[in-house]
C-alpha cells in the first residue's frame, strides 16, 4: 500500500473514465473516435497495473489499434456513401471540408434530446450503483490461480495464460476463432468489398517507412507468438502485430495492391479453427477428452494451433478492415 | 483513527478499486448508448461497457496476495478479440444501412419528407407506431 | 545506486519534455505548430526515459529493445506527422478541429 500507487491509481481511473465520457457526449464522430483510441491507451496502461501485462498487449494492438483503424475508415466510408448520395455522382472522392456544411453533418450526431436525459441517468444509476454494491460486498477468494499453478508442469508450456488459453480452456479459444470466423462470414455476407476510400499521401514517405516497417512486424509478431510459451504474448497479440502490418500495406496502396486468391485466402482464414477441430476430435479418438492433448505432445500441438490462429486471426482482422468479399471471386 | 486508516486503505487498493471504476464505465457506457443516436456512437458505447467488464474482471483477479488470477486474465484476452470481431461486423452493418437509406441513426419519430423514398426507416416507424415528436425530426443529417 | 539515480533524472528530464510536448498540443493555434510540438518534444522525451529504463535492464536483450521501441515510435511518429501535415496543406484544416 503505497500512497503514490493509490494516487496513480486515482488519476488513472479518472482519466479513463474522464475520457470515455467526454468520447460518449461528443457530437462530433471524429473526435469521437479519436478519444475512444486514447481511451484504450490509457486501459492499456491500466492492465499493466493491474500485473496483466498479455491483456495490456492486446489491448494496445487490438483494443485501440485495430479497432481505431476499423472506426476511422467506417466514418471515412460513411463520408464517402453521404457524399455519394449528395451530389448523385459515384466514387466522389470524401467532400472538401470547406464545402457544405450538409456533406459533413453525416458525420455528426446531435445533442441527444432533453426529455431521455432523466430516465438514462436514473437506469445507469441503478445498474452501476447495484454492480458497486455486489462487487464490494463480494467474498474473498483466492479464485483460480492457486489451481492453475499446480496443473503448469502437464501443461506443456511455462506461461499460465498460454496454458489456460490453449490447454485448460481450449475451448474458450476455439470458440473465439470461431466468432472471429462468423464475424468476417457476416461481413463478406453483405456483399463485395468496395475500395477503401482513403488517399494514401503522395510522396515517398509511406511506402519507405512501410518497407522497414513490414519486415520488423512479421519478425516482432514471430517473437511475440514464440514468446508466448514462456512469457506474456501469444497468438492473439502475434496475430494482431501482423494483421496491423497487413492493414499499414492495404492503406498504403489500395489500388495497386494485387488481387487476394481466393483459395488461399480461404485456408488461411480457416486454418486456425480447421486445426483447432481436428486436434481436438483427435484428442477425442485417442481418449484424452475432446481439446485433451498427451501430455508428451501438448507442447508442439500448442505451437502448431498457435502458428494457424496467428495467421487466421492475422487475415481475418485484414479482411474485416477492407470488409465484403474479396472482388474476381465468385467460388 | 486507525481504523479510519485500514478501512480507507482497504478501498483503496486496486482489488476493490478497478472494479469500482469498471462498474463505473459500465454504467457511463449504458448511459451512453441509451441517449445517444449515431450507430457508430452506439458501438463506441457498447465498447466502453465492454471495457468496464474487463476492469471488473482483471481488478478481482488482481485482488488478494500471490500472482493475479490466470483464468479471468485468459477469458479477458478472449473477449477483447470477441469484441473487435463483434464491432468490425457491427461496422460493417452500418456502413451497409448507410449505404440502403442515407444515414446511419436512429431516431425515435417519424423522418423528414427530404428522406429519400426508399428509407426503410419510415415503414418501421409506422409498424410500431411511434408516436411523432416533431422537435428530433428536424436534427435528421440529409 | 548510481544507476538508479541515473534513471529518476533521466525520466524526469523526459517527463518535462512530454509535459511541454502536451502543453503545446494543447496550447498552438493550428495543426502544423502542433504537430510541431508534439513531434519534436514526444521523440527526445521517450528517448531520454528509454535511456533511463536502459540503466535497469537485466542484459544487451533488454537494452535492444529498448532501442528498438524508440527507434520504432521515431519512424511510426515521423510518417504520421508528415502525413497528417501533408493531408492539412493538401485539404485544409478539418471543420470539427476546434
Amino acid at each position: 500500500m503505497n500512497g503514490l500507487l493509490v494516487l496513480f491509481d486515482l488519476v488513472l481511473l479518472a482519466g479513463i473514465v474522464g475520457v470515455a465520457w467526454r468520447c460518449l457526449a461528443s457530437t462530433d464522430l471524429f473526435r469521437a473516435v479519436v478519444l475512444f483510441i486514447t481511451f484504450g491507451l490509457l486501459l492499456a496502461l491500466a492492465w499493466v497495473r493491474l500485473e496483466a501485462p498479455d491483456i495490456a498487449l492486446a489491448e494496445a494492438a487490438i483494443g485501440a489499434g485495430i479497432t481505431g483503424a476499423l472506426l476511422l475508415v467506417t466514418l471515412e466510408r460513411l463520408r464517402s456513401i453521404m457524399a455519394e448520395r449528395h451530389t448523385g455522382r459515384p466514387h466522389t472522392p470524401p467532400p472538401d471540408p470547406t464545402g457544405p456544411h450538409a456533406l459533413l453533418r453525416a458525420l455528426h450526431d446531435p445533442p441527444p434530446e432533453r426529455r431521455t436525459f432523466l430516465p438514462a441517468l436514473t437506469f445507469a444509476l441503478v445498474v452501476g450503483g447495484l454492480l458497486v454494491t455486489a462487487l464490494w460486498h463480494q467474498p474473498q477468494s483466492t479464485g483460480l490461480e492457486p489451481v492453475v499453478d499446480a496443473h503448469m508442469d502437464v501443461s506443456g508450456v511455462d506461461h499460465p495464460i498460454t496454458a489456460v488459453l490453449l490447454n485448460f480452456r481450449a475451448y474458450d479459444t476455439f470458440l473465439e476463432l470461431a466468432i472471429v470466423l462468423i464475424a468476417l462470414l457476416g461481413a463478406w455476407s453483405l456483399g463485395r468489398h468496395d475500395l477503401i476510400p482513403a488517399r494514401p499521401a503522395p510522396g515517398p514517405i509511406l511506402p519507405g517507412t512501410l518497407r522497414l516497417l513490414v519486415p520488423v512486424a512479421i519478425v516482432t509478431g514471430v517473437y511475440v507468438l514464440w514468446a508466448g510459451s514462456h512469457a506474456p504474448g501469444g497468438a492473439f497479440q502475434a496475430g494482431a502485430i501482423l494483421g496491423a502490418a497487413g492493414i499499414l500495406l492495404v492503406l498504403a496502396r489500395p489500388r495497386q495492391l494485387p488481387m487476394a486468391p481466393g483459395a488461399p485466402l480461404r485456408l488461411g482464414l480457416t486454418g486456425g479453427v480447421a486445426l483447432f477441430l481436428l486436434v481436438g476430435l483427435y484428442g477425442l479418438v485417442a481418449g484424452h477428452g475432446f481439446l485433451g492433448y498427451a501430455e508428451a505432445w501438448a507442447y508442439p500441438l500448442i505451437i502448431l494451433i498457435e502458428v494457424a490462429a496467428t495467421l487466421s486471426i492475422a487475415l481475418a482482422l485484414v479482411a474485416l478492415f477492407v470488409a465484403g468479399r474479396p472482388t474476381g471471386d465468385d467460388a | 483513527m486507525n481504523g479510519l486508516a485500514e478501512t480507507l486503505a482497504h478501498t483503496l487498493a486496486p482489488g476493490l478499486l478497478y472494479p469500482t471504476a469498471g462498474a463505473i464505465l459500465f454504467a457511463l457506457g449504458l448511459y451512453g448508448l441509451i441517449r445517444r443516436h449515431h450507430l457508430v456512437l452506439r458501438i463506441l458505447a457498447l465498447n466502453i461497457m465492454g471495457s468496464g467488464v474487463f476492469m471488473v474482471l482483471l481488478g478481482v483477479a488482481a485482488r488478494g496476495e500471490g500472482p493475479p488470477d490466470p483464468v479471468a486474465q485468459a477469458l479477458t484476452l478472449t473477449g477483447i478479440v470477441v469484441a473487435v470481431s463483434a464491432t468490425a461486423f457491427a461496422l460493417a452493418l452500418v456502413v451497409h444501412l448507410t449505404r440502403l437509406t442515407g444515414h446511419a441513426v436512429m431516431l425515435p419519430g417519424p423522418p423528414d419528407d427530404d428522406v429519400p423514398v426508399e428509407d426503410i426507416s419510415r415503414e418501421t416507424h409506422h409498424a410500431d407506431g411511434s408516436p411523432a415528436d416533431p422537435s428530433s425530426g428536424e436534427d435528421r443529417p440529409s | 545506486m548510481i544507476a538508479n539515480t541515473l534513471t529518476i533524472i533521466l525520466i524526469l528530464v523526459g517527463l518535462v519534455f512530454f509535459a511541454a510536448g502536451t502543453a503545446g498540443l494543447l496550447r498552438f493555434p493550428d495543426v502544423y505548430s502542433r504537430l510541431h510540438a508534439l513531434t519534436k518534444a514526444d521523440n527526445v522525451g521517450l528517448g531520454l526515459v528509454v535511456l533511463g529504463l536502459m540503466f535497469q535492464a537485466s542484459g544487451p536483450a533488454d537494452i535492444l529493445k529498448l532501442l528498438l521501441i524508440w527507434v520504432l515510435v521515431l519512424a511510426a511518429g515521423t510518417t504520421a506527422a508528415h502525413m497528417v501535415a501533408q493531408r492539412t496543406w493538401t485539404h485544409g484544416e478539418f471543420e470539427s478541429d476546434r
